[in-house]
């Protein structure tokens, strides 16, 4: 009786302190579990209780800790790919682009088709996880990234775009951030109908081509008008994380 | 023993009301009954208070949640209102064929003259009010239901005018989807939403005398063909339910009328088509956005060109319910341009006034006149039917059926045969 | 003589106003539901007419809201409150039980039996609310399928409260999360009033803790696990605000459960006979287990 007494206000041996833990562990693990799970509404009533209604409706209640999201610019490109040659232009959303389409292509209005829009945006993001080994991005190209943060992009067969990357001077071992651009690209034949009016390009924008052959391209500003309300929402994030359309290749496990 | 809860609850209520009616009997005073509490109400006591002064006339103003069974009840108790402001033109042809309320322009001696409502009322809207060929209240507080909401910068980007005819409107519907714009955001948990889109439907295809004996009388089966022509057009809007419909048939089912107006405020979604109060809902949520500049709406497409410059709207009927002086002189006024310019140029609770001669520029917000010149020069007009066909037709059974549509716009045959089967004895009670 | 007569009667004068409230407030309106689920009717007019068990009849083999059969699958009203009646105390105790018996061997045992409390604090409009924004589609928007969405790739956006399959389920654990707070507290307490040296004498004739628990702690709790059962059954089939704020009934009358259909066919369709028919089956299902409750409370007196 007495030892074991003595022995109940013995402080823990290390030895002894571990087995408690990991046999309690489950304890633990099943408690905090639910334990969130039963935390996590209150917790989003309270938060969404601070808000306004219009950031309710916008963005998650989880989202007021983290703050605003990154802000991406969009970018469009626009090649004009009649009678074989092309005129390419790169523009940032909000202004338009203008230039010069091949005058062979529009002879004979109201009919001639001017040829393929390709329209580029940045939609996603990956992480790289190894140094110097090639990474496959699906339809778009591989991009090998070295220890000191200089990178190679090899293009797939028949994608144009670009990829931009961030990268910090790297230590090992390595977590890097890219930022891609483009990969949706919208190609159509267009049917000029009338000189000098706006055309429709397909999610893309309004095209006015003048009897000189040059032509004006509007970008669509649908989602940057949003940024009235909220500068801080990204356009084209917003168009195509909506329901799981975001880029699908931060899919492979890098 | 029902009849004495019953009898009991009456006496309850008259008591309740003695103080007002004993002082009602005294002088020169006008008791109205409406709906109207919060802004509105304050809105129209501040309208009132126009017209004591004008003319000496006190008004006293009840509000109360259940506008249409209130006077009702105080009838019974032998001390009705000497106004209502009436939201269901149901309970007010049951009134009227009741003898409690008091024909508006019929007799020697008319409260209202039949010049002075076709000076200010359109034909159309006369007839709503009109019972057995008896005109019986003036339609006050409007909403145009004939409208889809839009963001205008999407609505420009597209470049697309608004869709005049079904055509047009599918045709805006596949350029939304091109776009990569979900076309429709429904808020189909709200089950009305859905009702007001049919009933538009319904009015445009079919007209006012057929929608009249779908809704009111039944003597339009659900499963005629211009129900099924409706319920069809229904079905070609939402379909293919994964690209027409904003977060396609689950993701409407399981909106509110309020997400869904979110939807097309943040650009997410193109259209919502829901009445005109939705402006103020919109406003309240997002501030600082404006209508027509920011967002705004256009017509509800024609369908049938016999039927073009239709309206389905809500409103409020003035019933009038004792036949004294000053109670003929408040009626009337309420009904004349004055009044109905003041209530729609109140600071707190504006209301849509469907009085032509109430001009469109007068109201602050311009999405509230385009909506109320609408509304007063339609041509061909319907109430709510939702409002107008028993609960278990216009609350659950036309709800639950355009949410199957929702979720399957193949159904269209089922649809109809399953409200027909409701509506058989819906009828009855 | 006459004192004693008059003894007779003061028990009676004093349980009159309890008695006089309970005819008034429970036994006439009963009897009223009873009646009325016989007739036809509105709210303003009920018994319009009298239709025996018309209203039974339709209730049980037309209306497919309330029990339908097709596809070799019942669904209906019927068939949802019976997956809340199985699903809301089953969860309710286990969970309770597991947290009760946990906690107690933890040092933060306040903090969890709090968290746990917490939604019992929340009305139930608020937590409605609340759990429509958690089960919202958009994955910007609806906390679980953004972590359905982080956790896995390609991960398409459900619709929880839009969905057949799903939204009847997604009610239920809304009222899981609302009333498991009560269960935690009073097994704990009754855990912890378990005598200690019962727990002792079980484990000097060699039982194991599983075995302690099984064979000491539990039969001990069976009392306070048997009140919260009977409770929430009784809180399933009676359940209302839940749905009506979450889903209305929607998606095409998944969710709509027997308290729910009583409320909807009264007062939204105007049906006071088909709604007080719905309510008599309601007093049905609930009557035996209310009779075991009060039986057992009895029996414990």
């Amino acid at each position: 009786m007495d030892a074991q007494s003595l022995n109940l206000n013995r402080p823990p041996s290390p030895t002894e302190a571990l087995i408690t833990i990991t046999r309690r562990g489950p304890i633990h693990a099943i408690l905090l579990i639910i334990g969130i799970v039963w935390l996590v509404p209150s917790v989003g009533l309270a938060a969404t209780s601070f808000r306004t209604r219009g950031d309710i409706s916008a963005s998650g209640w989880w989202t007021v800790a983290s703050g605003s999201r990154t802000v991406t610019d969009q970018i469009w490109e626009l090649r004009v790919l009649a009678s074989g040659e092309s005129g390419e232009n790169t523009v940032v959303a909000g202004d338009s682009i203008s230039g010069d389409l091949l005058t062979d292509a529009v002879e004979g209005l109201p009919a001639a088709t001017i040829g393929r829009v390709r329209i580029q945006q940045i939609i996603g993001s990956i992480t790289v996880e190894a140094f110097e080994q090639p990474i496959e991005i699906p339809g778009v190209g591989a991009v090998t990234v070295q220890a000191d943060g200089a990178y190679d992009f090899a293009p797939a067969a028949g994608y144009s775009g670009a990829l931009v990357a961030d990268i910090e001077a790297a230590t090992a071992p390595f977590t890097a951030e890219f930022q891609l651009q483009g990969f949706e690209s919208i190609q159509g034949e267009l049917e000029i109908e009338e000189i000098g009016e706006s055309e429709r390009v397909p999610r893309a924008g309004k095209i006015s081509v003048y009897d000189d052959g040059s032509y004006v391209f509007e970008p669509r500003q649908v989602s940057l008008a949003h940024s009235k309300r909220r500068s801080t929402r990204p356009p084209c994030l917003t168009r195509h994380s909506r329901f799981n359309t975001r880029w699908s290749a931060p899919a492979v496990p890098y | 023993m029902r009849k004495f809860a019953f009898l009991l609850l009456v006496v309850f209520v008259a008591l309740s009301l003695l103080p007002a009616t004993l002082l009602a009997q005294d002088a020169a005073k006008v008791t109205v009954v409406t709906c109207w509490g919060g802004p509105e109400g304050i809105g129209f006591t501040a309208v009132n208070a126009v017209f004591t002064e004008a003319t000496g006339i006190e008004v006293e103003h009840i509000d109360d949640r259940d506008c249409h069974l209130l006077p009702q009840i105080m009838a019974s108790a032998g001390n009705p209102p000497d106004i209502s402001g009436m939201p269901r033109p149901g309970v007010m042809a049951q009134m009227a064929r009741e003898g409690l309320i008091i024909p508006l322009i019929s007799g020697d001696d008319p409260v209202m003259t039949q010049e002075f409502v076709e000076a200010n009322y359109g034909q159309a809207l006369i007839d709503l009010g009109s019972v057995d060929g008896e005109f019986y209240g003036v339609i006050s507080a409007v909403s145009s239901k004939s409208i889809a909401w839009r963001r205008t910068e999407v609505f420009e980007d597209i470049g697309e005018d608004a869709p005049a005819t079904w055509d047009d409107f599918i045709e805006y519907l596949d350029i939304l989807a091109e776009e990569g714009i979900p076309p429709l955001a429904l808020g189909a948990l709200d089950g009305w939403t859905l009702t007001d889109f049919f009933e538009n439907l319904y009015l445009n295809i079919a007209g006012p005398d057929m929608y009249h004996k779908l809704f009111v009388t039944h003597e339009v089966e659900w499963t005629d063909p211009t129900v099924i022509s409706a319920l069809e057009h229904f079905a070609e809007a939402v379909s293919p339910t994964d690209t027409r419909l904003y977060g396609g048939s689950d993701g409407t089912l399981a909106r509110g009328f309020i997400d869904a107006m979110d939807a097309v405020m943040n650009g997410d979604a193109g259209l919502f088509p829901l009445a005109s109060f939705m402006r103020s809902f919109a406003q309240a949520n997002f501030p600082g956005q404006t209508c027509p500049d920011d967002f705004g709406s256009f017509r509800f497409p024609t369908i049938n060109e016999d039927f073009a410059n239709s309206v389905v709207l809500g409103g409020n009927f003035w019933l009038m319910y004792n036949d004294r002086p000053e109670v003929r002189e408040y009626i009337v006024w309420l009904a004349g341009a004055e009044a109905q310019e003041l209530m729609a140029t109140q600071e707190t609770g504006p209301q849509l006034s469907a009085n032509f001669n109430v001009s469109a520029d007068v109201y602050a917000e311009p999405c509230d006149g385009m909506a109320a010149a609408m509304v007063a020069n339609a041509a061909f007009v319907a109430f709510d039917g939702s409002d107008l066909a028993p609960g278990a037709i216009g609350g659950d059974a036309m709800f639950t059926g355009l949410q199957d549509l929702v979720a399957n716009p193949d159904s269209v045959a089922e649809v109809a045969q399953f409200i027909e089967d409701v509506a058989d004895t819906a009828y009855d009670m | 003589m006459q004192s004693r007569r008059l003894s007779k009667l003061i028990p009676w004068f004093f349980a009159a106003p309890a008695l006089i409230a309970l005819t008034l407030f429970f036994v006439y309106p009963t009897i009223v539901t009873i009646f009325l689920s016989f007739t036809r009717g509105t709210i303003t007019t009920p018994a319009k007419e009298y239709v025996g068990l018309d209203n039974y009849r339709i209730l049980l083999t037309e209306d497919r809201f309330f029990l339908s059969f097709e596809d070799g699958i019942f669904s209906g009203a019927l068939v949802n409150s019976f997956a809340w009646l199985i699903i809301f105390p089953t969860a309710i105790v286990l969970i309770g039980l597991l947290v009760a018996v946990l906690a107690d061997k933890v040092k933060y045992e306040a903090i969890i039996k709090s968290i746990m409390f917490m939604p019992m604090a929340i009305s139930a409009t608020a937590a409605a609310v609340i759990f429509r924004l958690l089960y919202n589609q958009n994955p910007n928007l609806g906390s679980l399928n953004a972590f359905l969405a982080a956790l896995f790739p390609n991960f398409q956006p459900i619709a929880f409260l839009g969905s057949v399959e799903f939204a009847n389920m997604a009610v239920i654990f809304a009222g899981v999360w609302i009333s498991t707070g009560l269960s935690v507290v009073v097994l704990s307490a009754a855990y912890k009033a378990v005598p200690a040296e019962i727990h002792e004498a079980g484990r000097i004739d060699g039982a194991n803790a599983w075995q302690l628990f099984w064979r000491v702690s539990l039969p001990m709790l069976s009392g306070p696990v048997t009140f919260i059962a009977v409770t929430m059954i009784i809180n399933a089939l009676k359940m209302i605000d839940l749905v009506l704020v979450m889903t209305k009934g929607a998606p095409r009358g998944a969710t709509r459960i027997i308290g729910y259909t009583v409320f909807w066919e009264t007062f939204n369709n105007n049906r006071s006979g088909y709604g007080s028919a719905v309510a008599v089956i309601l007093l049905i299902l609930v009557m035996p287990f209310i009779i075991y409750q009060v039986r057992r409370v009895r029996r414990e007196l």
